[in-house]
């Protein structure tokens, strides 16, 4: 009897060291990957239609280990809730493109009430080692862009009347209404917008009374987007003559 | 009677550092390891969420293991003993189980000011303890137990 007990305790022993030693071997091989940077996830293309009620984004994956990643699927992670592509499996070398689509109540609840956006990845290390990486820098995928688009001058008694024209890219398919600060010099004016989903608004900024001086120096002119009490965007235009 | 002792206690020992404390450290260590390999990897600061101090566990359970072991070597109290044993082993199991997060080890770290979550799943290396150390040991242990009482009960 005392035997096979002892049978049993070898047995187990000897196939737990064998696990460890396995396991080991794995999780040496995925450091080094991490360390040599092999698994990259890339947001590639961001599909916006006005009328579909998702957003899809394109994020190519790319491995170049030696080993297999199974079950790799990109996620995007709002708080609790956490979105998943398809799974596909990555070789050597191999970079495959891997959709997600996000409801636009997730994007409203993001926007509106400063929910935590993660894009990231998770897959199953030669199907051994489960993996997960999350990276909080999807807003910078999905920011609104402002962009300078004409400065008019109008001169008027040894001063100039400047009005700069601004375009506000919303890579949403949604309607974005926020107030846009836009300040130069001693002035600075709060201007309710509405951003078109999925588009390009064109907005004229009031007209600045410059002095000759100023503008031949360089006026800093310096937009803020604030969107439900966060600054969503930021942009500082130079104006010089 | 001190030979009874030093040989309970250096089996007591030999026991808990053979099935207890050598997979725990290595488990443990295989973490501290990831954790080294993404500080070296990402190039960051990283925040430990869990400070290990596995030390003051193993040091406690070796002590117990001596006491035990000196238990299991007196003829009275060898059953008492291999029970204490029984219930230390799966105590020291569940402790450890609890301390490792269960096996996930979750991590924040920043990478040119973006934050990320990393997160490495060695459960299995919990469940290959469990099923290879443990639980071999507990039915080891029982059958032992059973030969003892068989033995006492035929004299």
């Amino acid at each position: 009897m005392k035997n096979i007990g002892a049978l049993i305790k070898f047995l187990g022993y000897t196939l737990a060291l064998l696990v460890f030693v396995a396991l080991l071997i794995e999780i040496y091989s995925m450091t080094t990957d991490l360390n040599q940077e092999n698994f990259k996830a890339i947001v590639t293309n961001v599909k916006c239609s006005p009328k579909s009620k998702d957003l899809e984004l394109n994020v190519e994956v790319s491995y170049n280990g030696q080993r297999i990643l199974k079950d790799f699927r990109v996620f995007l992670k709002l708080e609790n809730i956490v979105l998943k592509s398809n799974s596909t499996s990555l070789e050597h070398n191999e970079t495959v493109i891997l959709s997600i689509e996000v409801p636009i109540e997730y994007l409203r609840k993001a926007v509106y009430e400063n929910t935590s956006l993660f894009l990231g990845f998770e897959f199953s290390y030669d199907g051994v080692v489960p993996l997960k990486i999350a990276f909080r820098d999807l807003e910078s995928v999905l920011k609104f862009e402002i962009e300078s688009l004409k400065v008019s001058y109008f001169i008027y008694d040894s001063k100039y009347n400047v009005t700069v024209r601004i375009a506000i890219v919303n890579p949403l398919p949604l309607e974005i209404h926020g107030k846009l600060v836009f300040t130069v010099l001693n002035y600075s004016k709060t201007l309710d917008t509405t951003l078109v989903p999925c588009g390009t608004t064109i907005i004229n900024l009031p007209t600045v009374e410059i002095s000759k001086e100023q503008l031949e120096k360089g006026v800093e002119c310096s937009l803020n987007l604030v969107v439900n009490g966060k600054v969503a965007s930021s942009r500082t235009i130079s104006i010089k003559t | 009677m001190w030979k009874h002792i030093t040989k309970g206690v250096l089996k007591g020992l030999g026991s808990s550092i053979i099935s207890i404390v050598i997979p725990l450290w290595l488990i443990s260590s295989i973490g501290s390891y990831f954790e080294r390999a993404l500080y070296e990897g990402f190039q960051t600061q990283y925040v430990f969420t869990v400070e290990y101090n596995l030390e003051a566990y193993f040091a406690l359970i070796i002590f117990l293991s001596a006491i035990i072991g000196v238990l299991e070597e007196s003829n009275e109290w060898r059953i008492l003993g291999k029970s204490l044993r029984l219930g230390l082993f799966v105590i020291s199991f569940l402790l450890i189980y609890t301390i490792l997060d269960g096996g996930v080890f979750s991590r924040t770290v920043v990478v040119n000011n973006i934050v990320a979550e990393i997160t490495i799943d060695l459960r299995l290396i919990l469940y290959a303890y469990g099923f290879f150390i443990v639980l071999p040991t507990v039915i080891a242990t029982l059958i032992d137990m059973f030969s003892i009482t068989s033995k006492a009960l035929e004299k």
